[in-house]
C-alpha cells in the first residue's frame, strides 16, 4: 500500500501503473466482449472439437500471460533507482529458477503437443467405411467456386484408363450411357465426354484442375452434375452473385478440394478449419455438419485481383430437404443418342455452317454466355465451348433441355438461327491450351536442349 | 579510465559539403556504413508505414475507395519493403554500428565488401521502388510471392508484368547483401576480437550478431534458389517449376520460401533482442540473468528455425504435421527462458526508465503477446481455424514487426548519444513510446480479435458486418496513433542532432566496449581499450572495487574453472587479432 503511494509520486512509478493499466484494460476489454476471443460457435462436430482445444490453448495463454505481464509489471514497478550510487545484487543465475523455467513450460508444450496431436486425429478422421457419405468436389478458380457432385452412370470401366494425361480414350461397359457435355467422375478425376465413335468415348481430362490418376477395368463411373446454387444477396461489393455449396446436415460430409488456377482456401469460419485448394491435388476434407442453416464462407488464400470477392455460402439442409434438393439437381440421365458424336470428320462438316458470326458473337455476349463459358469460350464454370466438335442440332437441344447447370433457353428467346450463328463464331474463336500439359514442360524443355 | 576521457574531433566533420558527401559515398568504415543503413531503412519504414495507413484508410470502413489492384500492390509493398528494406537491413545497421565496437576491433574483417554489401542493397530496394513505374505495377502477390498467381502461365487470369520480375531480382539482391553482411558479420566476430575478449564475455548483442550471421548464411541461399527459380519459371520455363500446369510443383516454392523467411523472423528479431539484453544489462546495473542460457537460447532458436518452415503450410494439405507441430511447439521454450531471463535482470536491479529502456519493457510486453499467440498456431488444429485470417497478421506483427520494431528504437535512444555525440530529447522520446505503444496495440490487438471472427487477411473489402466494422475503425484509429507516434520520433530526431544535449563518451554509464571510446568514435574506433574480464569490462571497471567483495560478482561470469570470486587477469583470446 505505502509501496504503491511511493510509487504513484514518481514519474516513472505513474508511467508503468498506467502501463499496467493498459494490460488490464485490454484484459478487461477481451473478458467483457466474451464472443470475440473465442472461435465463433462451431456448427460441425470437427469445429467443436477444434474450439474445445481453443479453449485450453486459450486458458493456459491467458494465464501465462497474467503471470508473465504481473512479473514484468512488478520488477519494473517495484524496483527502482534511489540513490546514484546504489549498487543492486549482482546475482547473475539461479539454478533452481533456471530449471524451474526451462522445465514447465517444456511440460506445457509436450502435454500441448499430445493433445493437440489427438484432436488432430480426430477431425482429419475418415467416415467410416460403410457410413453413407455425401461428396462434394469443390472447384476453386479466379474468382468463383463451382461445387459438383455426382450420382453413378449405371455402367463401369471395361478397360483401365493410365494416369497418362494424353491417354484420353475411354471404354465402357454401356457407352451409350455418354452425351455430349457430360462430365464423367472416375475416383476423384472428371473427365468431360467430347465424342463417341463407336465403343470408344474420347474425354478431356484434368477438367476440374486433378492430375490424371490411373483407374482400374471396373472402376465405377459416375456422371457428376454441377450443383452450384446463388443467391443475389449482394453481401460484398461486385460479388453481387454469391454461390451457394448445399449440404445435409447428419452424415459424413467429404469436401474434395481442387483447384483450377491457382491457390485458394476452402475457408467456412463455423466449420473453425479450411483446406488449400492447390492446382494439381485434390485434397480431403471431412466434416461432419450438426446444424442447419446458411454459413457465410471466403477463400482464404490470395488469390489475385479479386480474391477479396470469392466468397460462398455453406447452406445445410435436414436430411429429408436434402434428398429433394439432390434428386431434383441431379435429375434423370440424360437421353441417350444413337450413334457417333464428335470426331473429327464432323467438325469438318460443321465448319463454314451457316450463320453470321458477328451476330453469334454480339448474342454470345447479349445472353449472357461469356458469364460461365468465358469472353472468348474457353471455359469458367461452364465447359469449353471455343471450337466446339458437339454437331450443331445436339447444341440446340443444350440450349432447349440443359443438361447440368446450364440455364434453358426456349426457341422465342434464342432461335435455331440464333443458336447457328453463335456457333458459327464459337468456331472462329481459338481453342484454349489443354488444362494440364503433363508430363512438364521442364522436360519438353530439356529434351529440346538436347 | 583515461579511456573513458578524451575527446575527439568528429571523422565527419568535412570541410565542405562536397567532400563530406564523397567521403560518404566511398567510406568503408563500419560506423559510416551503419549510419547509412540507418538513415535507409528508417526511410524505406517510413515509405513502410505511408502504405500502411494507404491500407488502413482503405479497410476503415466497408466498401471500396481505391482499386483492388492497387490495393494488392501496396499490401504487397507494404510487407516487401517493411521486411526486406527495413527491418533486415536496420538489423544490418545495428550490428554494423556497434559489433565491432563492441568486441574492440578496429573495423570489420572485410571493409570493402561491407561498403559493397550496402550499395547492392540500395540498388535492390530502388529496383523495387522503380516497380511502381512499370507497366503493370508492382509486384501484387503478397511478400510471400505464392506460385501460380505469380506467374503469367497457365490459366492465371490476371499475370503481373514486369513488377515481378524487378521484385525477384530485387530481392535476390537484398538476399546477396545480406549473405555479403553475414560472412563480414561472423569472420569479424571470430577473428577480430580484441585481447580478452573470449566468446564467453561477447555482449548479447555481439552473440545475437552472431546467431543472425549464421541463419542468414544458412538459408538466404535457400531463398536465392527459389527467386531464381521463380525467375526463371516466368522467363523462358513456362511455369515448369511452380505451375502444376506445366509439371511444376507450388508448394515447392512454399516450401523454399519458408525455409529461408522462418529463420528470416528470426533474423529480424534476434539483433532485437540482443539490444534490449544490452539495455536491460546497462539500466539496471545488473548482470544480464542467466548470461549463458541466454547465448543457449539464442542458438536453440536459431537451430529449431530450421526445422520449424513447414508451420506456415499446414493447410496446405502437403505437410507432415505431427513433426512441424512438434517443433513449433519446442520453440516456445527457449522464448520462454529469454523472457524469464530479462525479467529476472530487472528484478532487484537498481532500475531507471529512460526512454531506451521504455522500448525495451515495451518490447517485453509486445513480444510476450506474440509469443502465445504463436503457440495458438502451433496447435494445428487451432492453427486450421486461424491461418490467413488477422489473427495471423496479430501474431506476426506483436513479434517480428512491432516488438522488433520497439527494440530497433530502442537501439536507437540507446546508441544516439554514441552516433552522434548527442542525447535524443527524453521528453519526446517518452511522447514517442506512449503514442506508438498505445496505437500498436489498438491495431495488433484488434486484428488478433477479428481474426478469431473470421476475417481473412489480403482482402481489400470485406462483408459489412457491424462486428467487423467497428474493429476495422479501431485498427484504422490505432495506425494513425502509431502513425503520430512516429511523426513525433522523426521530429526527434531532427531535433536532437541539432539542438540535442551533448553526451560524452559514455553517458549512460555503459557497461560494453563501444561506451570505452568517444562518441562518435574515432575513424580507427579505440586509442586504447580497457581490460576485459567480463561480459561487461566497463561495469567492473566503475564498480569492480566497490563490489570486490559481493560473493554474487563474478567477473568471466564465474564461470571458468575457479568459479567464484574475481577471475584472473585477462587472457588474450588465442583468435584475437593484434591490435593495431
Ligand atoms: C512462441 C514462439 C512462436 C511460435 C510457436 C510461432 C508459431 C507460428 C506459426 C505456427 C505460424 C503460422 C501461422 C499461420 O500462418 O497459420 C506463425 C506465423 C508467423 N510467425 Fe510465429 N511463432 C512464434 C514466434 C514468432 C516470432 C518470434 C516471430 C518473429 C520474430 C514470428 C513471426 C511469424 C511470422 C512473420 C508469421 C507469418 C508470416 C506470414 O504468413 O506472412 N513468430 N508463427
Ligand atoms: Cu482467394
Ligand atoms: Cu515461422
Amino acid at each position: 500500500m505505502r509501496a504503491h503511494q511511493r510509487l504513484w509520486r514518481t514519474r516513472w512509478g505513474r508511467l508503468t501503473l498506467v502501463m499496467g493499466a493498459v494490460a488490464l484494460a485490454l484484459l478487461a476489454l477481451s473478458g467483457l466482449a466474451q464472443a470475440q476471443v473465442a472461435l465463433p460457435e462451431a456448427v460441425s462436430e470437427q469445429g467443436d472439437s477444434i474450439r474445445a482445444l481453443y479453449f485450453l490453448v486459450f486458458g493456459i495463454g491467458v494465464a501465462v500471460f497474467i503471470i508473465v505481464e504481473a512479473m514484468i509489471l512488478w520488477v519494473v514497478f517495484r524496483y527502482k533507482r534511489k540513490s546514484d550510487d546504489e549498487l543492486p545484487t549482482q546475482i547473475g543465475h539461479n539454478a533452481t529458477a533456471e530449471i524451474l523455467w526451462t522445465g514447465i513450460p517444456t511440460v506445457i508444450v509436450i502435454a500441448l503437443f499430445i493433445i493437440s496431436f489427438f484432436v488432430l486425429q480426430d477431425i482429419q478422421a475418415a467416415a467410416d467405411p460403410d457410413e453413407e457419405t455425401v461428396v462434394v468436389d469443390v472447384q476453386g478458380r479466379q474468382w468463383a467456386w463451382a461445387f459438383n457432385y455426382a450420382v453413378p452412370l449405371g455402367t463401369d470401366l471395361a478397360e483401365a484408363v493410365s494416369e497418362n494425361p494424353s491417354d484420353t480414350e475411354i471404354m465402357l461397359e454401356d457407352p451409350s450411357l455418354v452425351v455430349p457435355f457430360m462430365t464423367l467422375k472416375l475416383g476423384v478425376e472428371h473427365m468431360r465426354v467430347v465424342a463417341r465413335t463407336g465403343d470408344v468415348v474420347t474425354v478431356e481430362r484434368a477438367v476440374n484442375g486433378t492430375v490424371p490418376i490411373r483407374h482400374a477395368a471396373g472402376s465405377e463411373v459416375m456422371r457428376s452434375f454441377n450443383g452450384t446454387d446463388t443467391v443475389a444477396e449482394g453481401r460484398l461489393q461486385q460479388a453481387d452473385n454469391t454461390p451457394i455449396v448445399t449440404v445435409p446436415v447428419g452424415p459424413m460430409i467429404r469436401f474434395n478440394i481442387a483447384s483450377a488456377d491457382v491457390l485458394h482456401a476452402f475457408y467456412t469460419p463455423q466449420f473453425l478449419t479450411k483446406l488449400d485448394a492447390v492446382p494439381g491435388r485434390v485434397q480431403t476434407l471431412w466434416v461432419r455438419i450438426t446444424e442447419a442453416g446458411d454459413f457465410a464462407s471466403q477463400c482464404a488464400e490470395f488469390c489475385g485481383r479479386d480474391h477479396a470477392r470469392m466468397i460462398y455460402t455453406v447452406r445445410a439442409l435436414e436430411p429429408a430437404d436434402f434428398e429433394a434438393w439432390f434428386a431434383d439437381k441431379a435429375g434423370s440421365a440424360p437421353e441417350p443418342i444413337d450413334g457417333d458424336f464428335g470426331g473429327e470428320e464432323e467438325v469438318e462438316q460443321e465448319e463454314g455452317a451457316v450463320g453470321n458470326a458477328t451476330n453469334g458473337q454480339s448474342l454470345f455476349f447479349s445472353l449472357g454466355c461469356n458469364v460461365c463459358h468465358g469472353d472468348s469460350g474457353e471455359g469458367l464454370v461452364g465447359p469449353t465451348i471455343a471450337k466446339t466438335i458437339v454437331p450443331l442440332d445436339r447444341v440446340i437441344t443444350q440450349y432447349r433441355e440443359p443438361l447440368e447447370a446450364m440455364t434453358a433457353f426456349p426457341p422465342d428467346q434464342v432461335s435455331d438461327e440464333d443458336v447457328a450463328d453463335i456457333y458459327a463464331w464459337l468456331q472462329t474463336v481459338p481453342r484454349p491450351p489443354e488444362a494440364a500439359v503433363i508430363p512438364s514442360k521442364l522436360a519438353e524443355l530439356i529434351e529440346a536442349g538436347g | 579510465m583515461a579511456t573513458l576521457a578524451g575527446a575527439q574531433t568528429t571523422p565527419y566533420a568535412g570541410a565542405n559539403v562536397w567532400r563530406t558527401v564523397l567521403e560518404w559515398l566511398t567510406t568503408v568504415d563500419h560506423k559510416k556504413i551503419g549510419i547509412m543503413y540507418l538513415w535507409a531503412a528508417g526511410a524505406f519504414g517510413l515509405v513502410g508505414m505511408a502504405f500502411s495507413l494507404v491500407m488502413r484508410t482503405e479497410l476503415a470502413q466497408a466498401g471500396t475507395i481505391i482499386s483492388a489492384e492497387t490495393y494488392n500492390s501496396i499490401f504487397t509493398m507494404h510487407g516487401s519493403v517493411m521486411i526486406f528494406l527495413f527491418l533486415l537491413p536496420v538489423g544490418a545497421a545495428f550490428m554494423n554500428y556497434s559489433m565491432p565496437l563492441q568486441i574492440g576491433a578496429l573495423d570489420m574483417a572485410f571493409p570493402r565488401i561491407n561498403a559493397l554489401s550496402f550499395w547492392i542493397f540500395l540498388f535492390g530496394g530502388a529496383l523495387l521502388a522503380m516497380s511502381f513505374a512499370v507497366e503493370g505495377g508492382t509486384a501484387s502477390a503478397g511478400w510471400t510471392a505464392y506460385p501460380p498467381v505469380t506467374l503469367d502461365t497457365g490459366n492465371n487470369a490476371e499475370p503481373p508484368g514486369a513488377g515481378m520480375d524487378m521484385w525477384l531480382v530485387g530481392v535476390i539482391l537484398l538476399g546477396q547483401a545480406s549473405i555479403f553482411g553475414s560472412v563480414n558479420f561472423l569472420v569479424t566476430i571470430f577473428k577480430m576480437r580484441a585481447p580478452g575478449m573470449t566468446m564467453w564475455r561477447l555482449p548479447l548483442f555481439t552473440w545475437t550478431t552472431l546467431v543472425t550471421g549464421l541463419l542468414i548464411l544458412l538459408s538466404t541461399p535457400v531463398l536465392a534458389a527459389a527467386l531464381v527459380l521463380g525467375f526463371i519459371d516466368r522467363n523462358g520455363a513456362e511455369g515448369a517449376f511452380f505451375d502444376p500446369a506445366n509439371g511444376g510443383q507450388p508448394l515447392l516454392w512454399q516450401n523454399l520460401f519458408w525455409f529461408y523467411s522462418h529463420p528470416a523472423v528470426y533474423i529480424m528479431i534476434l539483433p532485437a533482442m540482443g539490444i534490449v539484453s544490452d539495455v536491460f544489462g546497462v539500466f539496471t546495473r545488473r548482470p544480464i540473468f542467466g548470461y549463458r542460457s541466454m547465448v543457449l537460447a539464442l542458438v536453440g532458436i536459431g537451430l529449431l528455425g530450421f526445422i520449424v518452415w513447414a508451420h506456415h503450410m499446414f493447410t496446405t494439405g502437403g505437410v507432415f504435421l505431427p513433426f512441424f507441430m512438434g517443433a513449433t511447439f519446442l520453440i516456445a521454450v527457449p522464448t520462454g527462458v529469454k523472457m524469464f531471463n530479462w525479467i529476472a535482470t530487472m528484478w532487484r536491479g537498481s532500475n531507471v526508465f529512460p526512454t531506451a529502456m521504455l522500448f525495451s519493457v515495451g518490447f517485453l510486453m509486445l513480444f510476450l503477446i506474440g509469443g502465445i499467440t504463436g503457440v495458438f498456431h502451433a496447435a494445428v488444429p487451432v492453427d486450421f481455424a486461424l491461418h490467413d485470417t488477422y489473427f495471423v497478421v496479430g501474431h506476426f506483427h506483436y513479434t517480428m514487426s512491432i516488438a522488433a520494431t520497439f527494440g530497433f528504437l530502442a537501439g536507437c535512444y540507446y546508441w544516439f548519444p554514441k552516433m552522434f555525440g548527442k542525447f535524443m530529447n527524453e521528453g519526446l522520446g517518452k511522447l514517442h513510446f506512449w503514442l506508438l505503444f498505445i496505437g500498436v496495440n489498438l491495431v495488433f490487438f484488434t486484428q488478433l480479435l477479428l481474426g478469431l471472427d473470421g476475417m481473412p487477411r489480403r482482402i481489400n473489402d470485406y462483408v459489412a458486418n457491424p462486428g467487423w466494422e467497428l474493429m476495422n475503425m479501431l485498427i484504422t484509429i490505432g495506425a494513425f496513433v502509431s502513425a503520430a507516434g512516429m511523426m513525433v520520433f522523426l521530429y526527434n530526431v531532427f531535433y536532437s542532432l541539432k539542438w540535442g544535449e551533448r553526451a560524452g563518451s559514455d553517458p549512460w554509464e555503459g557497461t560494453t566496449l563501444e561506451w570505452a571510446t568517444t562518441s562518435p568514435p574515432p575513424a580507427h574506433n579505440f586509442d586504447s581499450l580497457p581490460e576485459i574480464r567480463s561480459e561487461r569490462p566497463l561495469f567492473d571497471l566503475r564498480f569492480g572495487e566497490r563490489l570486490q567483495d559481493d560473493p554474487h560478482y563474478h567477473v568471466n561470469n564465474g564461470h571458468n574453472g575457479n568459479g567464484h570470486g574475481r577471475g584472473g587477469t585477462a587472457q588474450p583470446s588465442e583468435s584475437a587479432r593484434e591490435e593495431g
